[in-house]
Order: structure tokens, then sequence, then C-alpha cells
């Protein structure tokens, strides 16, 4: 009988030590932090489970939860089908594919706090492009008092900069489907809807699924961009789960953003867990029927 | 036959346009960004 040695698990060290600094150690920290009031760190006394249980009954907490979620689902909503449709239309492109693809490449490259600057400055009244063209159409464009124009541009912010990384993974997914799919699929007869559904979506569908997840968990922790359009506003319409909790440290309350944090950190995980559950028995799924 | 030619030439414009459109989309805020900076001043209405 071979005998197995776990002398590998040595070569996991270095790993698991840079993750205890970057990751575990912040994540106690904080989670320490958030069974107490702390004004300064001078000024600390222990709470309890205080701030979890305002925050479970604070209604500013549900809004902002419920806010967060729609806009992820918004994003996912648009951009998901979106560049999947882009990716297909590309692969008829010929060589203007690769221009197109390194175009909407572009964006994914600029920090996020430009993103804002850029966007207000294109849709400024006086001097921006977009904003110049919607006043000659008779478009009164208010993102600051009109809650639905703000999340227009939210919206068209985010889209702008991440929809790349969906054609980019859709193209790449696409690309490496064999012509033999495609040439029987044509002895078939098949629809071209019947070719996405049966050939094309299942082929990208693991890329696919690592673009859903981390668009998820990005639209669903902005700040930057909702910060810098309106902070949160026209009357906290666009207050999402990361601008409430900035409120709390904005006021020196470190105890209740640090609790916050926390919660928002499992809400976080808990998709992420659910996400990778469901796709590993769907792989499981699709496995056993390939069998 | 002609009904066909017609068909993939209708394809191959929207293709096009939507490629322009997805350009223009794209291009707009750096083409933006690159206009301020032939600009005097730049603008601070509505900035952040």
């Amino acid at each position: 009988m071979k005998r197995h040695s776990n002398t590998a698990w040595f070569l996991l060290l270095p790993a698991l030590a840079i993750m205890s600094f970057v990751a575990i150690v912040p994540l106690v920290t904080v989670l320490n932090f958030s069974f107490f009031d702390i004004f300064s760190l001078e000024k600390i006394s222990w709470v309890g489970t205080t701030w979890y249980e305002e925050i479970i009954t604070s209604d500013r907490f549900h809004a902002s939860f419920l806010r967060s979620l729609l806009f992820s689902a918004l994003v996912l909503g648009i951009q998901i089908p979106l560049g999947i449709w882009l990716a297909l239309l590309l692969t008829q492109a010929g060589r203007w594919s690769i221009v197109l693809l390194m175009t909407v490449a572009g964006p994914l490259v600029v920090p996020w706090n430009m993103i804002p600057i850029m966007w207000l400055n294109l849709i400024d009244t006086k001097t921006g492009i977009a904003g110049q063209l919607l006043a000659a159409a008779g478009i009164g464009f208010d993102y600051k008092f009109t809650a639905v124009h703000t999340w227009i541009l939210l919206l068209a912010m985010d889209t702008w900069h991440w929809l790349g990384l969906v054609v980019i993974l859709a193209y790449a997914g696409l690309s490496a489907i064999p012509a033999p799919y495609y040439q029987a699929a044509a002895i078939d007869g098949a629809s071209r809807m019947a070719i996405f559904r049966h050939i094309e979506l299942p082929k990208i569908g693991g890329a696919l699924s690592i673009v859903v997840l981390l668009r998820f968990v990005d639209s669903f922790m902005i700040y930057t961009e909702a910060f810098a359009i309106n902070a949160g506003g026209p009357s906290g319409a666009t207050t999402f789960l990361s601008i409430d909790r900035g409120e709390e440290i904005k006021g020196f309350s470190y105890g209740s953003a640090a609790a916050r944090s926390m919660v928002y950190c499992l809400i976080v995980t808990a998709v992420v867990w659910a996400f990778v559950k469901i796709t590993a028995h769907q792989r499981q799924a699709g496995d056993e029927k390939a069998a | 036959m002609m009904h066909l030619q017609r068909k993939i030439r209708a394809g191959t414009l929207l293709r096009g346009m939507v490629f322009v459109a997805l350009a223009i989309f794209t291009a707009l805020p750096f083409a933006q960004t690159v206009l301020l900076s032939f600009l005097s001043t730049i603008p601070r209405d509505g900035m952040a």
C-alpha cells in the first residue's frame, strides 16, 4: 500500500501567511470592533451584539440592502445579455473583431475614481458632448435631483466600465467552440436560437458563471461611483449598503460601521457560496448527462 | 436568391450599426476627457 506524505501541505504555508495578513487578520479585527462602541481608540466600550440588533431592525439598512440588490440585478440583467449578444456579433466581424475588442477593453483599465469625473464632464450641459446633445434634444437630464436619472447615470457608467469584461470572456468562450459543432447543427437544420441554446450557451457557461459572480460582487459593493455622483442622493435614492456604512464611518461610529461590514461580508460570502454550490451541481449534472 | 442576399445585406448593415454605436459609447468619455484637456478651464459646476 502506498504511503501518503503530508509534506506538500508545507508548501501552502507562504500562501496561508499572506492570506492571514491580507484577509484573516483584518477580518478578525473588524469582527472585534463590531462588539464595541468606538468613537476613538482611547474611548472604547463593550456593547456586545447591540450593533447587530440595531442593524437587523434598521429600516435604513433594509432599504440600502434592497437598493444594492436591485442595482446588482439591473447590472446583471443589462450587462450579461448585452455582452453575450455583442460577443456573438463580434464572431462574425472578421478582422474588425480585434479592433472592437480592444476598444471595449479600454474602460477596464480606468480607475474607479476617474469614472464619475469622466461621466460628469460628459453630461455637463456647458462643455459635455452628451450633455449638449441631450439639451439640444430637449431632454433635461437632472442627476442631482431626479432619482431615476441618477440611477440611469450609475447604470450607464457601470456598463461602460465593465461591459468589456463580459464581451471579452464570452467572445473567448465562443471562439473556442470547434467548427464541427456548427457543421452538425447545420446538417440537422438547427435554428439560430437552437444553436445558441444547445451549443453556444453550454460552451460559454463556465466563463459566464465567473463573469456573473464577479459582476455581482463588484456591483454589490459599488461605492466610489455612487458617492462621487450624488453621495447617496437624491433623498437617499442611491444610498447603497457601502454608502450606508460610509455614513457610519463619517460619523465616527466605528463599531457600528464594523458590524455593518461584517453583515455585508456575510451576505457576499453567502451569495458566493450558493453560487459555487449551484454551478458545481450543474456541472456534475452536465457530466452525468454526457456520460 | 434575391431575398436571401437582401437579408444578408440587412444583417451586415445592422451589425455595422451596432458596432458603430458600441464604439461611440465606449470612446465618448475618452474623447470628452481629451477635449477638456484643450479647454482653458475645467468646469467645476456639477463636479463632485
